[in-house]
């Protein structure tokens, strides 16, 4: 008894059907775990660059009112206990009033905050300690860009 | 005898395809969106570090030049004794464009022409630009002031700079006293 059978007979099996799928899952799971991964890192990388220009513009306004007026910018700072301000506006014009930010207001995303203290130095002289921090919120993680600056009286 | 055994050449049916189909349908766009949504995002970070890069360079380099090489502030081009401002005591003042006179009695200022930062000077055969495309400079504003009559010039000198790969700007602002007065 002669049986022909034709080569294409073949199908797939359940067991190759089954790995190939979960094959092709883990392949589309993969690919978007590291596209969103890179999604996420990318938007940190961008607020960082935002954050570090904003912390670099109230370090040069710091600068510039401390070369414009030594004297009257010590006269406003105390010894020992940091003065906190919130410096959530740009460009920078004047002192905001005393006190911590309640906001992530400036570009809608972070808030600029400066803790401000002078210490007392050789010949009745004074140095300035400023500390720039901006800080934003990226889901359950907050990101901070701090700078710090020394101050003393321009030559 | 000779047996042939009839085997069914029918492919997958309907209701099979319809799935992958579906399946493809889904899968494609989630994936292309994702996909487009990481292209853009690199290119904005991109265009955001580009745009700080060369303004910031910009910025150092407006700064330097005031600070090492301006003698004195003027209201136009070319600076001279008549136009000067700034010479005594005075709150802001502001010029469009902000002439200085530099150490060797040359004239330079800035001013935005077709988008970039121009650094103009007596001698300089062409206006030097401080940014390039794609980074657009704009609100360029100059003004002086002097707190005392023993007190240098102070410049303040400030402008926005954006690129059409971001939504925003950055703010860029300087005060320098002149330290050559």
């Amino acid at each position: 008894m002669r049986v022909n059978q034709s080569p294409l007979r073949q199908a797939f099996t359940l067991i190759e059907v089954l790995v190939f799928t979960s094959l092709l899952s883990l392949v589309f799971v993969t690919t978007l775990a590291i596209a969103t991964q890179a999604l996420r890192v990318s938007k940190t990388a961008e607020r960082r660059t935002i954050a570090t220009h904003y912390a670099g513009q109230l370090s040069e306004w710091l600068l510039a009112e401390s070369e414009a007026d030594w004297d009257t910018f010590v006269a406003n700072r105390t010894n020992s206990t940091p003065t906190l301000y919130c410096f959530n506006t740009s460009p920078i014009t004047t002192w905001p009033s005393v006190g911590d930010c309640t906001s992530y207001t400036l570009g809608q995303v972070f808030k600029r905050t400066l803790s401000i203290t002078r210490t007392s130095i050789a010949n009745g002289q004074y140095q300035v300690e400023a500390f720039v921090v901006v800080t934003w919120n990226e889901g359950s993680n907050t990101f901070t860009v701090p700078v710090t600056l020394l101050l003393t009286r321009p030559l | 005898m000779n047996r042939v055994r009839q085997h069914t050449t029918s492919g997958f049916t309907l209701i099979e395809m319809l799935i992958v189909i579906m399946i493809v349908a889904v899968t494609i766009p989630l994936l292309m969106t994702i996909f487009v949504s990481v292209i853009r995002q690199q290119a904005r970070v991109l265009g955001v570090e580009e745009t700080k890069s060369q303004a910031d360079s910009a910025y150092s380099n407006i700064k330097l030049l005031i600070r090492n090489r301006a003698i004195s502030v003027h209201s136009a081009y070319p600076a001279t004794t008549a136009n000067e401002i700034c010479a005594a005591q005075t709150t802001a003042v502001s010029a469009s464009p902000l002439v200085f006179k530099d150490i060797d009695g040359n004239s330079f200022y800035f001013s935005t022409v077709a988008g970039s930062i121009a650094s103009h000077s007596s001698k300089l055969a062409s206006a030097a630009t401080l940014t390039s495309s794609p980074v657009v400079i704009s609100n360029l504003t100059a003004s002086c002031k002097r707190s005392g009559a023993a007190s240098r010039p102070t410049v303040d000198i400030s402008f926005d700079a954006t690129s059409p790969l971001i939504p925003f700007s950055l703010t860029y602002q300087a005060t320098q006293q002149l330290r050559n007065r």
